[in-house]
């Protein structure tokens, strides 16, 4: 036995504590139970080392092994694969969360609004949202313009796979606000209030009926309620106003064959146009793809005769040019804008153009 | 059950069970399958060869007169689908009034039952009864695969005819008996004619099979070199290494070299008027395919991105069908590997005929070689022989693992592997082209990653509300089918007699729009044409739109 003497003038040791009887009891059940548990275990790791020993030894070849953990494993994936279809619908909207956002956006839509759909392909809603919303269904929307809108409701198929797009985020970059989103079983209802709403003075498309249209020295006139301009040459050379589709996107534009070296070039002048500090627009190919020609086509932006702008449309699979050019200098009263459309080879092709004037 | 007019093997029996059900089944679903503008054109095209046969017999030196009005647009391209398309609306077409479209396609039907035969005869000399019945299970009951032979086409016979050739040449390298073998190899030769006169990438089994000899070739002397099998006397002494190489040729070579120029001169006879300037074109020939978009590039003319063939082959079929047939690739590479060794049980040739066969097509798909279409299409041969592979690796994974109960395993685990994909084959129906699968999230998982939507003739689908919605004598435009197609249609009943075809969405009241990514441009033509992008109908599968309908102001009731 070891006993510490204190040091001269040291404090005095602790006093000696005994446990009470009840932690004393806890101590040997403890202690008891942990040697029977140690026993058993022991027993059981003994035996079943034996086992595991004894199984090895009458382990069936590795071939077995192999064709069973196949088996079974296509075993798994025909049941991962079954739950897997049945479990889809209930991550896809249902009649009435179409019908619940149709109600909603019924009540909550403003003019100037327009209805995103995310991801793109779900254009069911064009036949469930109320009729006066307009529906949007692009891939990015990091460029658009957005004539008009001044706010966007994102109607998302958020659950559905790969349903989460970059389209929200587009959106919600280019917002000043959201007022929340509304999850409506499979779908998610959020509205986008735009920062900067994009409004033009001028939208040229729709000035086509006031506007002079000639192929080279040929006036080009009004060829019935289909095409609202026909041009002399051979073909159906037409020019209108319509929505057509330029690398994958529906554009509202003017379109138009480009004058030829024969020909002489295709020219719109449309009087009279508001000007404001900018005239911005784009102009693609649209119809046959791609095009066997090797030609590319001109196009340029004249306002009072003067070029301020131009782009060339290259030949081969098509893709949409904008353009944007300042007309500050001319700005607060109406000018005379003329689109030139021109190429080396005309190759049956039609012009996608789309300009307005920014205030 | 032992009837006297089936035959006594029990392979060959459920051989002709899978030929005859496959049939029934397309016959069955025929009039509520898609019609898509390919086999449109097909049809256009095949009327005309078809007539051209039929009235040879007749009128010899008249049809003489006329193979290039006859032939010449197509340019050789696909003689024995248009001929099988065409020949069958001649002869019963016409007479049956209301059974044209099944006329039309009862060629591409018959061979979509050859295909079922030879996957089954060839699935049971690989795997025995449980291969012959599982086969053609594995590659009909991919919703794609299905919907594919529903149609007439090139892919199917394609596929059958492929098949067939490495049945016929595998028989025969097999076979002791040296009647027997040139028996074989003449199948071969006259199938592989056939064959190339349905697509031109099945110009590859020819290469193919002499790389096949050569490589086996080769592995016996390389074996021999090392000493690690017997020298066998490979040639007399007096006969030299080239002599005997030529020797040893397979005979179905020599007849697929021989057979196989000669049937497709046979069949086409665009070539028959300056058979040394066309025969070249017509061997490179293929059938115009509409555009499509693939991971938003638009492919049209020209040769597909390398993925997408190989993407159609990996995510079209459903997830077990595809881990099935990945797993038979393994299998095979791995008894390549024993065989190469020597190892009992199994044989190098074999394991390497059907690698190159069931890999071959994917690689051509991918050069371009193939001719270009959205779909399971191009990689169809492929999945024939996958098909013949997984099933080969589940018979012998269930002899493996349970010798004593392989039927009843094999049994168990065909019917859980195989439900998802009957499943998904059922409620897809007709739309079963469109149906990616699970791995990508099926067809919202596929559309929002940009693969094809694959819609084409999904407008067919929407026959049955257009003529209950339309008023009497409306104008219909359907710019992705022809005309031709359209009045076929009408004559079954499936279009309602009293509706006219509109030539543009100006002069239509009605429009029939099929999703392609690829032509949206149509779509959008009649926004401006109706002033509307609100369809009035629509076809969808899991939320995708697939067809919609456009309708002027009161023209949709």
């Amino acid at each position: 036995v070891n006993e510490d003497r204190p040091e001269a003038g040291g404090a005095k040791p602790p006093p000696e504590v005994t446990p009470g009887w009840p932690r004393r009891a806890a101590r040997a059940a403890a202690a008891a139970a942990w040697e029977d548990l140690s026993d058993t275990t022991r027993r059981w790791l003994f035996h079943g080392k034996g086992t595991a020993r004894e199984a090895w030894s009458r382990r069936p070849p590795r071939v077995t092994i192999a064709a069973r953990i196949f088996l079974v494993a296509a075993t798994v994936v025909g049941a991962v694969s079954l739950l897997v279809q049945a479990g889809l619908p209930s991550r896809l909207p249902s009649d009435l969360d179409w019908r619940a956002a149709a109600t909603l956006l019924e009540r909550d839509a403003r003019p100037g609004d327009v209805a995103v759909i995310s991801p793109a392909w779900a254009e069911r809603a064009r036949t469930e949202l109320p009729v006066r919303l307009p529906v949007s269904a692009l891939e990015r929307y990091a460029g658009e313009p957005l004539l008009g809108v001044r706010r966007a409701w994102l109607v998302g198929l958020s659950s559905a796979p790969r349903g989460r797009t970059r389209i929200a985020r587009d959106i919600a970059a280019r917002a000043s606000a959201d007022g929340g989103s509304l999850q409506l079983g499979g779908l998610t209802v959020t509205r986008y209030d735009l920062a900067v709403p994009a409004r033009a003075l001028a939208y040229l498309p729709d000035q086509l009926p006031s506007a002079q249209v000639q192929l080279g020295s040929g006036r080009c006139g009004p060829g019935g309620s289909a095409a609202p301009l026909l041009c002399p040459g051979p073909g159906q050379l037409r020019v209108a106003r319509e929505v057509r589709e330029v690398a994958g996107a529906p554009h509202t534009c003017l379109t138009a064959p480009p004058g030829s070296p024969e020909s002489g070039p295709m020219t719109l002048t449309f009087p009279e146009v508001p000007m404001g500090l900018a005239l911005r627009g784009g102009a693609g190919v649209t119809g046959r793809i791609p095009s066997a020609t090797r030609a590319p086509i001109r196009v340029a932006v004249q306002v009072d005769g003067a070029e301020v702008a131009a782009v060339e449309l290259p030949p081969g699979a098509p893709v949409w040019v904008p353009f944007e050019t300042g007309t500050g200098a001319v700005s607060g009263e109406p000018h005379t804008v003329t689109v030139v459309l021109s190429s080396a080879d005309r190759d049956g092709r039609t012009v996608c153009f789309e300009g307005w004037t920014v205030p | 059950v032992n009837l006297p007019f089936l035959p006594p093997d029990a392979a060959r029996r459920a051989a002709l069970g899978w030929a005859a059900l496959v049939l029934l089944a397309l016959v069955l679903a025929g009039p509520h399958s898609r019609v898509g503008e390919a086999e449109g054109r097909l049809h256009e095209a095949g009327r005309r060869h078809g007539a051209w046969w039929t009235g040879l017999a007749a009128k010899p030196l008249d049809s003489l007169s006329t193979v290039a009005a006859t032939f010449g647009p197509e340019a050789g391209a696909a003689p024995l689908p248009l001929a099988a398309s065409g020949v069958g609306q001649v002869l019963l077409g016409d007479r049956a009034p209301g059974f044209e479209l099944l006329a039309a396609r009862l060629g591409a039907l018959l061979f979509a039952a050859v295909l079922a035969y030879v996957l089954s005869r060839f699935g049971g000399d690989l795997a025995g009864l449980t291969g012959a019945l599982l086969t053609p299970a594995l590659f009909f009951l991919v919703p794609a695969a299905f919907g594919t032979s529903l149609a007439a086409g090139t892919a199917t016979p394609a596929a059958a005819l492929w098949v067939g050739v490495l049945l016929a040449h595998h028989r025969g390298l097999r076979s002791r008996d040296r009647r027997e073998r040139i028996r074989r190899a003449a199948v071969a030769g006259l199938l592989f004619g056939a064959a190339v006169a349905t697509r031109r990438d099945a110009w590859a089994l020819l290469p193919v099979l002499l790389l096949h000899y050569l490589a086996v070739r080769s592995r016996g002397g390389i074996r021999a070199l090392q000493g690690e099998e017997e020298l066998q006397p490979r040639h007399p002494a007096n006969r030299s290494a080239w002599r005997s190489l030529l020797a040893g040729l397979p005979a179905s070579i020599p007849a697929m070299l021989l057979l196989g120029p000669l049937v497709l001169a046979a069949l086409t006879p665009w070539t028959w008027i300056d058979p040394v300037g066309r025969l070249l074109t017509a061997a490179k020939a293929a059938l115009a395919a509409p555009p499509f978009v693939h991971l938003g590039t638009v492919v049209a003319g020209g040769p597909a991105p390398w993925h997408a063939p190989l993407l159609a082959a990996l995510l079209l079929p459903p997830a077990t069908l595809a881990f099935l047939y990945v797993a038979g690739i393994l299998h095979a590479a791995r008894r390549l590997v024993l065989g190469w060794r020597g190892e009992a049980g199994a044989t190098f040739s074999e394991e390497l005929l059907l690698l190159l066969g069931a890999l071959l097509p994917v690689l051509l798909a991918a050069l371009g070689v193939t001719p270009t279409e959205a779909g399971i299409g191009p990689v169809l041969p492929a999945l024939a022989v996958l098909a013949l592979l997984g099933a080969r690796a589940i018979a012998t994974a269930a002899r493996a693992g349970w010798p004593s109960r392989a039927s009843k395993v094999a049994l168990a685990v065909s019917l859980v592997a195989l439900y998802p994909a009957l499943r998904a084959s059922v409620l897809t129906f007709p739309h079963g082209a469109s149906a990616w699968s699970e791995w990508v999230g099926g067809a919202p998982g596929a559309a929002s990653i940009g693969l094809p939507r694959l819609a084409s003739g999904a407008g067919a689908a929407l026959l049955a509300e257009l003529g209950e919605r339309t008023a009497a004598g409306q104008r219909v435009w359907w710019p992705s089918l022809p005309a031709s197609t359209l009045e076929k249609l009408r004559r079954e009943g499936r279009l309602r007699s009293d509706l006219r075809i509109a030539a543009s969405p100006e002069e239509a009241d009605v429009a029939v729009i099929e999703h392609d990514d690829a032509r949206r441009d149509l779509e959008f033509q009649v926004w401006t044409a109706f002033g509307a992008a609100r369809p009035v109908a629509g076809i969808r599968l899991d939320e995708v739109p697939l067809a919609s309908v456009y309708a002027r102001p009161g023209a949709w009731r």
